[in-house]
Formats: structure tokens, sequence, C-alpha cells
């Protein structure tokens, strides 16, 4: 009976439900013809017909300053997106708070740079100034003051991160790794060479770079912790190392660059000694004397060399004359008397 | 009982709209559904695709050309909503057509096809920004972004999804359809890729993807 009565409340809620989606099925539609008249041209579409777009109007309700030809915005932070080519990869936590300290005190001191987002009208793309987003966010700011550039293609966004990034000096090799990787992977630029051109650098600094991404992970995110502690010559110093010495080790070896600032060349000699086995042998040379019989035929020679090696290689057929000079030989060294 | 309607849109072109709304038309016509598809882009692709059909094997959907009737299209397909049980809508890639909002507005569901790249990702936030503009009137509309042409071993394309997926406001579905020949090959026949022969991967994606889409809406 219960289960009767329960089977027949779930039909008439069925019941009911059904009725409210027929219904709101045909409301749908009303709504949608009430909707459509007052947007002709879509949802996102404005109703009204807008005045001419002068850009960032008192209706934007963001201060317009335009310097040198460029305008200085304030947008709010919601709608300021991260460059997806930006140059630099990596944000250490603790300068962020750091900034947002000094953003809190001071104010934002710089501007960023931005480009209007072409799929989003009203939004834009950070360009520069990644960090002192970051940072405003950090400090519980809105807004953040931008200069705007308009029509930028996508490699004009990395170029531009870059270029910004580059006259700090502040993106490190492994930024630059993966900045390019994103390049290639999407087919903006084909080639290396082609990276060679967007940033100045030469075809071998930018192959080194690429090649820091083949590090295993573990070791990557211990660089990610301080990046700009490892330049480009250590990093590949640390490709050639991961090679013959294997991924511990390599991750024990990079930990020493971080906490001891070994330097390039350090991590050289490291990296020479895993390859074989021991530091190789400074190559010297030695001073030759040539020994000849007094007609001038040639015996042999003795060697001399600055580390305090000395050879004797000498030709004697005469058996007595060879006896002779052994002895003399042993007797200089003490040899004669052990074999007593 | 009234047709539940599905809008495929993006105003970013290139992103596989009809792949995907012909996909979910067609699956549903093979499963023995009475599904229609609303060919809402002036270039008729759909409409173009099912006519590559031969007269023994039709494309398993109804598809027709409604792209003149822009924002009015609502009014059209309110006249076959008891004569199928599912209508797709596949819409143009423009941002200024009110066809999308029309289409969204008497929707069930909406489905965002996204390219994992970054240009397809921004153009993304334009479209999900639609759909919550037609929420705001259309409470029951259900909105998905789906993962398109997926490269599954190059990484920016995982990244991409990742980041569809971190998305708290539009879910992404979990069904993701593949870069894959087959989807271009079954235009030419007029079929989906069921009619392909040895497309097994792509016909186990477009089921899952399905599958998924009646789960949400039934």
């Amino acid at each position: 009976m219960a289960t009767k009565l329960k089977s027949l409340k779930a039909g008439m809620l069925a019941g009911m439900a059904a009725e409210k989606t027929r219904s709101d099925a045909i409301d749908r539609f009303a709504r949608a013809e009430a909707a459509i008249s007052q947007h002709p041209n879509g949802l996102l579409q404005s109703p009204r017909p807008v005045p001419p777009v002068t850009a960032f109007s008192a209706e934007s309700e963001s201060e317009t300053v335009a310097i040198e030809g460029r305008t200085l915005i304030s947008i709010p932070i919601a709608q300021l997106h991260d460059n997806p080519f930006n140059a630099r990869r990596i944000y250490d936590p603790a300068v962020v708070q750091e900034r947002a300290a000094s953003i809190a005190t001071h104010g934002q001191k710089t501007p960023g740079l931005a480009a209007p987002d072409p799929a989003r009208p009203g939004h834009y793309i950070l360009i520069d100034g990644h960090y002192r987003k970051r940072a405003l966010a950090s400090a519980g700011k809105l807004e953040m003051e931008c200069f705007v550039e308009s029509d930028l293609s996508d490699l004009d966004f990395y170029r531009l991160s870059f270029l910004l990034n580059e006259q700090r000096s502040d993106q490190s090799a492994l930024d630059n790794a993966m900045a390019w990787r994103q390049l290639l992977d999407e087919g903006k630029v084909q080639k290396e060479e082609e990276i060679c051109e967007l940033t100045g650098m030469s075809a071998g600094t930018v192959n080194k770079t690429l090649a820091l991404l083949k590090l295993p992970e573990s070791v990557l995110a211990v660089m990610r912790e301080r990046p700009s502690e490892i330049g480009i010559a250590t990093g590949y110093e640390l490709t050639l190392y991961y090679k013959v010495a294997g991924e511990d080790r390599t991750r024990d070896l990079v930990t020493r660059v971080m906490n001891d600032g070994l330097s390039s060349r350090e991590v050289e000699s490291i990296r020479k000694q895993a390859q074989e086995g021991k530091p190789r042998k400074v190559k010297e040379i030695s001073r030759q004397y040539k020994i000849r019989t007094e007609s001038g035929q040639l015996l042999g020679t003795i060697k001399e060399w600055d580390s305090g090696r000395l050879m004797l290689d000498v030709q004697l057929t005469d058996r007595n004359a060879r006896e002779d000079l052994l002895e003399v030989l042993k007797a200089r060294f003490g040899l004669d008397k052990t074999l007593l | 009982m009234a047709a539940k309607i599905i809008t495929v849109f993006n105003q970013k072109g290139g992103c596989g709209k009809t792949t995907v709304s012909m996909h979910v038309a067609g699956t549903l016509g093979l499963r023995g559904a009475r599904s229609l598809l609303v060919d809402m882009d002036e270039q008729g692709t759909a409409t173009r695709w099912a006519a590559q059909a031969s007269d023994e094997r039709p494309f398993p959907a109804s598809v027709i050309g409604l792209a003149p009737s822009g924002g009015a299209m609502h009014r059209e397909v309110r006249k076959f909503i008891h004569d199928y049980d599912y209508i797709l809508v596949d819409c143009p890639p423009a941002v200024h057509s009110a066809a999308p909002s029309s289409a969204l507005l008497i929707s069930d569901l909406a489905i965002i096809p996204v390219v994992p790249s970054p240009p397809d990702l921004w153009a993304a936030v334009a479209a999900k920004t639609l759909a919550q503009h037609a929420q705001v009137q259309n409470e029951t509309l259900q909105i998905r972004v789906m993962a398109n042409m997926v490269q599954r071993r190059v990484s920016i394309a995982r990244q991409a999804i990742e980041i569809l997926g971190d998305d708290g406001d539009v879910p992404l579905l979990n069904a993701m359809i593949g870069s894959r020949s087959a989807f271009r090959e079954c235009q030419a026949i007029g079929c989906t890729v069921h009619g392909v022969p040895g497309a097994r991967e792509a016909i186990q994606e477009v089921d899952m993807m399905v599958d998924e889409v009646l789960s949400l809406i039934e």
C-alpha cells in the first residue's frame, strides 16, 4: 500500500514536472521572440545603437590618458588576461608578496602593457606586467594601470613580452625554453632559426636553451624555484651531465648550483669528470734530449716533464754497456742494495 | 513529448561545429531516434554533407538549411518540435548574427566545441559569455564545452584541455573528439564516422560523446 502510494505520488510529481517543462518549452519560444526583437544582432550586442567606439569613454568607467600615442587606462584585473605567449613562465611567490607589499604602500608605480583581446570586447591581454598583476591582485587591488597597444599578432604578443623582459634581463633561460617550445609546438614559428630572428639570439643559444626541456621533470622542478640562478651555460652543462649521470645525480647537482652558487665552469668540470670518470690530464709538453753515439748514431732519448716525470728510452746493443748503465741507475736509486 | 533542442555554437570558425552537430544528430538517428539538424550556416556545410549520401543510405538525420531566417529561426524550429525527438542546431561562425542567441534561448543544451589552442581558448570566452547571457532568460539551458580536433600527444593541447577543465562556470564534457581523417572522410560520403570502414576509434569517440549528451538532457 505504502509503495503504491509512493509510486502514485512519484507519478503525479513526474506528470507535474512534465507539464512544467511543456509549458516551459512553449514559454521559451515566446521569450526568444521577445529577446531577439530587443537584440536584433544577438544577445551580446547592445540593444540600442552605440555611439562610435571612442575607446574607453566615461561609459567604461576608466580613466583615459593619452601619452605618446599610447593610451593609459585602468583595466579591471578580472578583464585582464595573462599573455598566453608570455616570455616569463615562472613566478616566484616570494617576489609577488614583496611587490604586493610595495604596491600596498606606494601604489602601482609603473603601468603594464596590454592589448585589447580580439575575441572578447572589453577584455584585454596583458603583455608586460604579469608580476605586477599578481602583486596587485595579492594586494587586493581590482584594477591595473596599463598602456594599451592595438593590432597585435600572436607573435607580437611574444615578441613584445620578450623584449620588455629582456631589457630588464628578467627572464631566465628556462622561461625562454618554455616560451619557445610553445611557439614551435603551435606552429607560430616553424624553425629554430625563426626564434633567432625573433629574439636576436644565436642559433647555438636557442638550441641549448630548448635542450633544457629535455631534463627530467624533477630537475626542472628544482630549477623553477629560482630559475634566474641557472644561466644558459650552466643549463647546457646540466643537460650533458644528465646524459651520463642520470636523473638523481642531476637533481643533486642542480640543487648544489642553486644553494652553493657553483659557476658554469665548475659545473662543466663536474660534468667532464662524470663523462671521463676522472679529471682529464692536462696535456704536458716534455723536453727531449737525444742520446747519440760519438759517431752521431741515435741510441735513444731522455724526456723530461715539468710535472717531475723523467723517461729514459735507450737502445744499447752491447750487453756490457747496458749492464754498466743499469748498475749506475740502480745505485742512484738504491736498488743495488735491495737486491742483495 | 517535445523535441530536446541542442545548439552547437562558437563564433570562432573552424572549431568543428558542423562535425560535432552532424555526429550527434546522425548518431541519434542511427540509434532509432527521430533526429533533425538545422543548418544555420550560410555556407551550408551540413546541408552539403548530408546531400553527399547515396539514395540507398541517406544521412541518418533530417537536415534542413534555415540560415536565411537568422534570429527568427526559433519560429521555424517551433514547427518541428513535435515531429522530432532531437533537434540539433548548427550555428554560423559569426559574432554579429542573432541566430546563436535565438537558438540558445530555445535549447536544452549548448555545446561549445573548442580546439585546444590559444586563439580558440580566447574565443571560447566570448562563446561562454553568450551562452550565459542566454541562460539568464532560459534558466534550464545547460552549457558544456567540448574539446574537438584534439591531438592527444601534443603538450599544448593537453595544457589547453586542463585550462578548459578548470573552468568552474562552464563544465567540459568528458568526451572529446580527436583529430582524425575519418571525420573528414565521412563528409565526402555523406554519413557519420560509423559509415567509414576501419574508423573504430572515431566511432568510439562519437558514441561516448552522444552517450554523455543524452545523460545530460534526458
